[in-house]
């Protein structure tokens, strides 16, 4: 009985590895997980907010995230122009859980018109992308994920190259152009994705930090400090598809 | 067993993966992982059966808290395994009374290793994340995230399995005496 009871656990456990990888994401198993704990987390984070005036803070949220969203479609940034494709707007949200890895829990979610692959900023810079969109709640995977790569060019030169994730240590750039200039201090910012998703255009990523020198390397490589502090994350904006009225 | 015991214990593995995403995981100094924990408490205090079936439980809910976006089971069948086996360990010598002192503390801490190296390695194998992301941690953790969670996890898991077993010691209702067969 006992045994049977055991083998039974271990059966399922298997059987939900199996179904997830190889069959059919549990998509349903993880709603339900995500509105669950999400909703409690939104609580927590609303309650550990709440200590002062939190209506009106978050009307001046709700604003900011409104202007930061305007400012960014206006192009009125020294750096590279700023695009935020026609028909988005920015939706504000607060960090409310930290995951293991390197991703966060927001407090917003489809019901505010978030969508997985869309860009999250903040005020100093570029956070990531939302990688799976729950309820009331969705999961943003950083810039420094393992799997996050992202288009780039340099500000002052306009020289195009990529910004990927390195956990534990930062971003790493490589230039397409191994002869292009590159020093300490350059400013990166975002590419900009086709249609705004999952990355609009002119989002500062960061400032080079160190280069790296490969003699022969087809790229040029740098590590960049990210813009954002992603240690201690609190507002955040999400750019959204304006829904269709 | 009575029914406030029962609800505590749902309890505790139920929100263990809730507290680790709202408060250990924000800690600059790194933290336990509390699910491991959780586990590893229930498979001293009430057997194998027990801890397997909290490992489970405890990991299903561990891969469904957000932001975790890995395989769904991934944690379950690793903690349902290392539940298993902590209470295999623990009924396979003899009975504590007058058994050595040392022997809980190094079972509890035993299995918060075990429990706390498989997550990684599962992970891993399962191509969720590279290893070095896997073993990077939260975004406000230092860089020697992994080794501060294993000794984190390991050190109270000793103090877990001491606690558990003077609690099993000191109850009064005798454990049923037969062959164990699990």
């Amino acid at each position: 009985m006992r045994r049977a009871l055991v083998l039974l656990v271990l059966a399922a456990s298997v059987l939900l590895v199996v179904i997830d990888r190889a069959v059919t994401p549990l998509a349903p198993v993880r709603e339900a997980g995500a509105s669950v704990y999400g909703a409690v987390q939104s609580a927590v984070g609303t309650a550990a907010r709440a200590f002062g005036g939190e209506e009106r803070l978050r009307e001046l949220e709700r604003e900011n995230a409104a202007l930061r969203a305007r400012l960014l479609s206006s192009g009125t940034r020294s750096v590279a122009r700023l695009g935020v494709p026609a028909g988005h707007q920015g939706v504000a949200a607060h960090v409310v859980g930290l995951g293991r890895g390197q991703s966060v829990t927001i407090d917003a979610g489809a019901s505010s018109g978030v969508d997985r692959d869309v860009t999250v900023l903040n005020a100093d810079g570029l956070v990531g992308k939302v990688a799976w969109a729950g309820a009331s709640t969705a999961s943003v995977s950083l810039i420094t994920d393992a799997g996050s790569s992202i288009g780039a060019r340099m500000a002052g030169s306009g020289e195009l190259g990529v910004v990927t994730g390195v956990p534990g240590e930062g971003l790493r750039l490589s230039l397409f152009d191994p002869n292009a200039p590159l020093a300490v201090g350059d400013q990166v910012v975002t590419l900009g994705s086709a249609g705004g998703r999952p990355y609009v255009a002119g989002v500062p990523i960061g400032t080079v930090a160190a280069l790296e020198s490969a003699p022969g390397a087809a790229t040029r490589t740098a590590l960049v400090r990210p813009a954002a502090r992603l240690s201690a994350l609190a507002l955040v904006a999400v750019i959204v598809p304006r829904p269709e009225r | 067993m009575s029914v406030v015991g029962l609800v505590l214990t749902v309890l505790m593995v139920l929100v263990a993966p809730l507290a680790q995403v709202l408060l250990v995981n924000r800690s600059p100094w790194g933290g336990p992982d509390l699910v491991v924990l959780a586990v590893v408490w229930l498979a001293l205090a009430r057997g194998p059966v027990w801890g397997c079936v909290a490992g489970l439980v405890a990991g299903l809910a561990a891969d469904v808290t957000p932001p975790a976006d890995g395989t769904v089971g991934r944690t379950a069948l690793v903690l349902s395994v290392t539940g298993l086996l902590v209470g295999r360990l623990r009924d396979g010598g003899r009975p504590y009374e007058g058994a050595s002192a040392g022997r809980p503390l190094l079972v509890g801490g035993l299995g918060a290793a075990l429990g706390t190296v498989l997550q990684v390695a599962a992970a891993v194998a399962l191509g969720d994340e590279p290893w070095r992301s896997a073993l990077a941690g939260p975004p406000a953790a230092p860089s020697s995230w992994a080794a501060l969670t294993l000794a984190w996890t390991v050190a109270l898991g000793a103090v877990v399995g001491a606690r558990a077993a003077r609690r099993r010691s000191s109850e009064s209702t005798p454990s049923p005496v037969g062959p164990r067969r699990v």
